[in-house]
């Protein structure tokens, strides 16, 4: 084995056993345990998308608001003492046809499989914007909401005519796509 | 030696700590969100008369007899696209009206108990079996559903004079009547 070779292979060994050396700990030594700021947001449906058709049958009345809830928001926190986090929404691609609204509004976290600082929903429906961000869930602590598919905070999408701007809407041979994107962020 | 050095490099990468950083945003998660807006155009009949079928599809029939009185209520739903309208049409379908009695029918303006672009009255016409435009530029819209909603229909009818307008048999005449909602343009 020539000199190169050698030195590579100190320092390979070096790093495999770099974690033993770490735990190689004296008396006086001291301890520090750090838990590292998590946050992680995913949901049940992504990528199926939410599908709503706004119609009517009965002559004279309106085409009326549609909603659909198989949507899930599953979370991991853990926080630094003293702050919280909140769940916003926003239209970050297309746009919602004209003459309707599109709502959302979160129920609060399932207890089956959910532990922690789960926060409090917004408890009236928000009408989702192309330009903001709004809060859904506020005052997020440490916690976790459950894995599975009905774990988390349950979503409802209704869409509805905008009654003042009725005339506005136009049949669409082709549905149209929305994105809506959802954020956890601390609140600091 | 030259693939070692690199293979072995590549192990020091993996092996250090930190060394492989995903770009992916933990907290950040899109959902596709598809929504559909069908045509519609339907239409159908509010009143007293009981004279009254609204056909699936196509529009409503009225069967209409000399004693009618009472206003019709026209009730309609229509989305449309936006290089559309519709169009209501009214023809007489069947019955056993003399040729030499007229039936006029009055289209009044819609009375405003919907929303959205409602449709335009053409005034009196006088029935025939060929269809003819009553309600024309209807948009996007609803008139509410029952009677003092939509447009109200009155009917006139001109009897020659040679007529007994009085005779019982005058109400054996009955004539039914067919309204269609339609694409206009």
């Amino acid at each position: 084995m020539n000199m190169p070779s050698a030195f590579l292979f100190f320092l390979l060994l070096s790093v495999m056993f770099s974690g033993e050396m770490i735990a190689q700990v004296s008396a006086y030594d001291q301890f520090t345990i750090v838990v590292n700021d998590k946050c992680m947001l995913s949901t049940n449906t992504s990528p199926t998308p939410v599908s709503m058709t706004l119609s009517t049958s009965v002559a004279g009345s309106a085409v009326s608001p549609v909603s659909n809830s198989n949507m899930y928001i599953k979370v991991t926190s853990i926080v630094p003492t003293g702050s919280t986090r909140k769940i916003t929404a926003i239209i970050s691609n297309g746009t919602v046809p004209a003459g309707t609204i599109l709502n959302l509004i979160s129920a609060p976290c399932t207890s089956i499989n959910s532990q922690g600082a789960l926060g409090s929903v917004v408890s009236t429906p928000i009408t989702l914007l192309k330009t903001s961000d709004q809060t859904i869930v506020d005052g997020i602590g440490s916690c976790y909401t459950g894995l599975s598919t009905t774990d988390g905070y349950h979503l409802t999408f209704t869409w509805q005519p905008d009654q003042t701007n009725y005339y506005l809407i136009n049949a669409t041979p082709v549905a149209t796509a929305v994105t809506v994107t959802f954020t956890i962020a601390s609140n600091n | 030696m030259k693939l070692s050095y690199c293979s072995l490099l590549l192990l020091v990468i993996i092996s250090s700590p930190g060394g492989l950083v995903t770009a992916q945003k933990d907290n950040v998660v899109e959902t596709p969100v598809k929504v559909s807006i069908p045509s519609v155009s339907l239409v159908g009949f509010a009143g007293s008369d009981a004279h009254l079928t609204n056909i699936a599809g196509k529009g409503a029939e009225q069967i209409i007899t000399p004693s009618i009185r009472d206003t019709t209520w026209l009730n309609y739903s229509s989305i449309v696209d936006e290089k559309s309208a519709n169009v209501i049409s009214v023809n007489i379908n069947s019955g056993n009206l003399p040729a030499e009695v007229v039936v006029k029918l009055n289209v009044g303006e819609d009375v405003g108990a919907g929303a959205g672009t409602m449709g335009k009255s053409t005034g009196q016409i006088t029935l025939s079996e060929y269809p003819q435009a009553i309600i024309t530029d209807i948009g996007s819209c609803y008139t509410g559903q029952g009677t003092k909603k939509g447009h109200p229909l009155t009917y006139s009818w001109k009897w020659p004079s040679t007529y007994d307008v009085n005779h019982p048999s005058i109400d054996n005449i009955e004539v039914s009547v067919i309204y269609t909602l339609t694409a206009g343009k």
